[in-house]
């Protein structure tokens, strides 16, 4: 069999194993959910104050948008992190050894990632169906004009996707946390460009902004060109209506979509380029520093080869026992930065002392930028020690949890006042106590929840991708119910970040519950 | 010290009964848990060391119920686990200091405790390094040490000597012989050489039942006058290990000697050899397996 032979039984192989997982499940129940907040109203597509009567081509469309929109996002986020496993379980280095080429390989990922989403789109065409179905004065029942949509601007588009996510991860900077949160401003560029420039529209928003704004301008000729997906709770709803008969199927868009794929192909292809192929000699590990690297050098001259019969082990006095909490929490912050380039400590530096010295007038940025840097500490809170295979020895551990979970959460708010401390000094300092406690209260959020979500999902994408979408919204945007930074003054005295925090502490109780039930069919890691 | 363990065994979900009806009683010394891959030997270590929940039975450290109350063990609880990862960025000093925070061991008196075991497993030269650039055996050591670091009371070791080179494995061998006097020491393995000079007492499972709980020489004894030799054309190999229970075959000019445990002579040309405790054990799994003693 030749290599690319290989592809669809190695897609298929990776698929069979993602679908069998129960994480799959989740992940089309919230497909589902997504379609089904759509045809409850709860996502509005709008053109100005229009939108689409009750056509097929519309709930097709409708659902086009939604996916293109949503789907590109989260999708990301659900499809990374396959080559990731393949490294830790060993996999991937049993592939290296066989005439697997690197291209072939990330080929058969792309491949798998966008047979995963479309799993996906094709829970929403079911959806879709659903709304035609149950819309009153409905038009005919059109499966293929519901479906064209999707297949037009949907399943391209996520092929991009599914292409985006094997090139992050083949990309050492991009392959972990940095590429899940880098992936927010990469999408809202494949969004955003082509709307506002000539930028290649691989997404497809520009040709339902376009094509079904032709429509529209037909019916309201002083319309705007205003497009905007939203959820129904923050913005009123359209009051009228266009029929929409569906896309014209021309030479011309079929070639744009088939370029869409064509990029999508060329992004496979090229994520073979810094594929390391599981070569662990490429990756890059902490460097000892000079001092260390000097004794190392001297032991190792000093050394002679080692005695076959051990020196003996003094026994160890009861006083040696004495658990400090703080001394464990330091070394999780420890574990936690040692995984961080060193200029992450140079940003974090920049940050504390900036945001002392900063104006009022820039405290919401400094703030937004505080919560950011240590967003990847936070995010592997309760995730390291089993991604790293220590699990089982700190679960041997007297107390084992009881001790160590105070303990990441004291280093998560020593990383978050690392960035943030110089603006909440500088808070209190000017009399804004209550925005200074109000930050704190954020603070002490994010490592809860990124705590409650790793032990959930046993993982820290959900958490990264949760983050990312509610920084963007809150600190950054400033929407008062989401600023969990207290970057402005409304999210302070609308108690956002308690709310986050209350949140935090409750999902962590959900989290320890869930983790003792598994406990009964398993481990013991809280007993 | 006395660890009790009474009816024990763990069931998977699905059904599957990795473990079950294993009674043991077991003081200080270094105790050998034998048996062939996928025999539960790693379940059983697992329940031990507190990790997993029996699905019936009990263990009990010094008469209390470690499921009820594990702390009592946990202080004095030192184990290896068979797959364990190490921080890659961490240097193996560093990971020792964060894994004895976890313990509860005050930081003066952890540090004179891991300067001693990173000499005691040959590592105070590499210490300073990353272990992610540790060969397997380097990180092996590195569990070997942390499994010491609160001086433990009951050491669970699950297949330690993996990775390690022979000089390693010696050392090995020697540091649990010193180990085992004030306290109990269970060494999990399928390779027998690792446990023949350092056990005090085997223990045998397969297919997750208890076979055998015993004094060495009590395995030696009971394969005594059943271990045979004799020398066969190198074609007649697998046709001779067809039939027999081999424990061993060693090429040689005039064809390949073979070592066999059987009742009564092979061939009229074998002859007696003296038992190892290899044969033991061989003879042990293969008694308790003609006996349907492995039925669930």
């Amino acid at each position: 069999m030749t290599s690319f032979a290989a592809i669809p039984a190695l897609a298929l192989g990776d698929l069979r194993d993602r679908v069998r997982r129960r994480s799959f499940l989740a992940v089309l129940a919230a497909a589902a959910y997504l379609g089904l907040e759509t045809i409850r109203g709860n996502v509005i597509v709008a053109f100005g104050d229009f939108t689409g009567g009750a056509t097929s081509a519309w709930a097709g469309t409708l659902m086009a948008i939604v996916a293109n929109s949503f789907l590109s996002l989260a999708g990301f986020w659900v499809v990374k992190g396959s080559i990731a496993r393949d490294r830790a379980t060993g996999v991937g280095q049993i592939l290296a050894a066989t005439p697997l080429t690197r291209v072939a390989y990330t080929l058969s990922k792309a491949v798998s990632h966008f047979l995963v989403l479309a799993a996906m789109v094709g829970v929403l065409w079911v959806a879709a169906v659903a709304f035609q179905w149950r819309a009153p004065g409905a038009a005919e029942l059109d499966l293929g004009a519901i479906a064209l949509p999707m297949l037009l601007f949907t399943l391209p588009a996520l092929a991009v996707v599914a292409a985006l996510a094997v090139l992050f991860e083949t990309i050492p900077l991009l392959a972990r946390g940095f590429g899940n949160f880098a992936w927010l401003f990469v999408w809202s560029a494949l969004l955003v460009l082509p709307i506002t420039t000539p930028f290649f529209d691989l997404l497809g928003l520009r040709h339902f902004q376009q094509g079904v704004g032709a429509v529209v301008r037909e019916l309201e000729p002083a319309w705007n060109g205003d497009f905007r997906i939203t959820l129904a709770a923050g913005s009123p709803p359209p009051t009228r209506t266009f029929v929409w008969r569906g896309f014209e199927v021309g030479d011309g868009l079929l070639g744009e979509r088939a370029l869409a794929l064509a990029v999508a192909l060329a992004l496979a292809l090229a994520a073979a380029i810094p594929f390391d192929r599981f070569d662990p000699a490429r990756r890059r590990l902490r460097a000892p520093g000079p001092r260390r690297s000097a004794r190392d050098r001297e032991n190792r001259e000093s050394a002679a080869s080692g005695p076959i019969r051990p020196p003996s082990l003094a026994p160890l006095a009861p006083a040696a026992r004495d658990f400090s909490l703080l001394t464990l929490a330091l070394h999780e912050l420890r574990v936690a930065l040692c995984g961080m380039p060193r200029w992450w400590r140079l940003g974090a530096a920049v940050l504390l002392v900036g945001g002392a010295l900063a104006p009022d007038t820039a405290r919401p940025l400094w703030l937004a930028a505080g919560f950011l840097w240590p967003a990847l500490l936070w995010s592997g809170l309760g995730v390291r020690e089993r991604e790293a295979g220590v699990d089982a020895i700190l679960a041997a551990a007297p107390l084992a949890r009881r001790r160590q979970l105070p303990a990441l959460l004291v280093a998560g708010l020593l990383a978050g006042l690392a960035t943030t401390g110089g603006a909440i000094v500088r808070a209190l300092g000017s009399g804004q106590l209550a925005a200074a406690a109000a930050t704190l209260a954020g603070l002490a959020a994010m490592p809860l929840l990124a705590l409650a979500f790793g032990l959930l999902a046993r993982g820290s994408r959900l958490f990264e991708g949760l983050f990312i979408a509610a920084w963007y919204v809150g600190p950054l945007q400033q929407t008062p119910g989401f600023d969990f930074a207290a970057a402005s003054t409304a999210a302070v005295a609308a108690g956002t970040p308690y709310r986050f925090a209350l949140a935090g502490a409750a999902l962590l109780a959900v989290a320890l519950a869930v983790e003792r039930r598994r406990g009964l069919d398993g481990d013991a890691r809280f007993g | 010290m006395r660890l009790t363990i009474e009816g024990l065994g763990k069931r998977y979900r699905g059904g599957t009964w990795g473990l079950r009806g294993v009674d043991l009683e077991l003081g200080p010394g270094v105790v050998g848990l034998l048996g062939p891959n996928g025999a539960g030997k790693s379940t059983l270590l697992r329940l031990l060391a507190t990790i997993s929940r029996p699905t019936e039975g009990r263990v009990l450290w010094n008469g209390e119920d470690i499921v009820a109350r594990p702390e009592p063990l946990r202080r004095v609880l030192g184990y290896l686990p068979q797959d364990f990862g190490v921080y890659p960025n961490l240097t193996a000093r560093e990971f020792l200091a964060y894994l004895a925070a976890a313990k509860g061991l005050a930081r003066a008196a952890a540090r004179q405790r891991i300067e001693a075991l990173l000499e005691l497993v040959a590592l105070r030269d590499d210490a300073g390094r990353p272990l992610g650039g540790f060969s397997g055996g380097m990180r092996q050591r590195v569990g070997i040490a942390q499994a010491l670091l609160a001086d433990p009371q009951l050491l669970v070791v699950d297949e330690p000597t993996t990775g390690l080179d022979p000089e390693e494995r010696v050392r090995f061998r020697n540091l649990l012989s010193d180990l085992s006097g004030e306290r109990i020491v269970i060494l999990s393995t399928h390779i027998v050489p690792d446990v023949e000079s350092v056990a005090t007492d085997l223990v045998a499972i397969d297919h997750g039942r208890q076979i055998a709980h015993d004094p060495p020489e009590d395995w030696l004894a009971a394969v005594e006058g059943r271990v045979w030799q004799w020398t066969v054309p190198s074609a007649e190999l697998a046709a001779v290990r067809e039939r027999f229970r081999i424990s061993g075959a060693l090429r040689r000019a005039e064809g390949v000697e073979v070592r066999a445990v059987a009742e009564s002579a092979p061939t009229p040309e074998a002859r007696p050899v003296a038992p190892t405790l290899e044969d033991g054990y061989l003879w042990t799994v293969e008694r308790a397996r003609r006996e349907g003693r492995l039925a669930a």
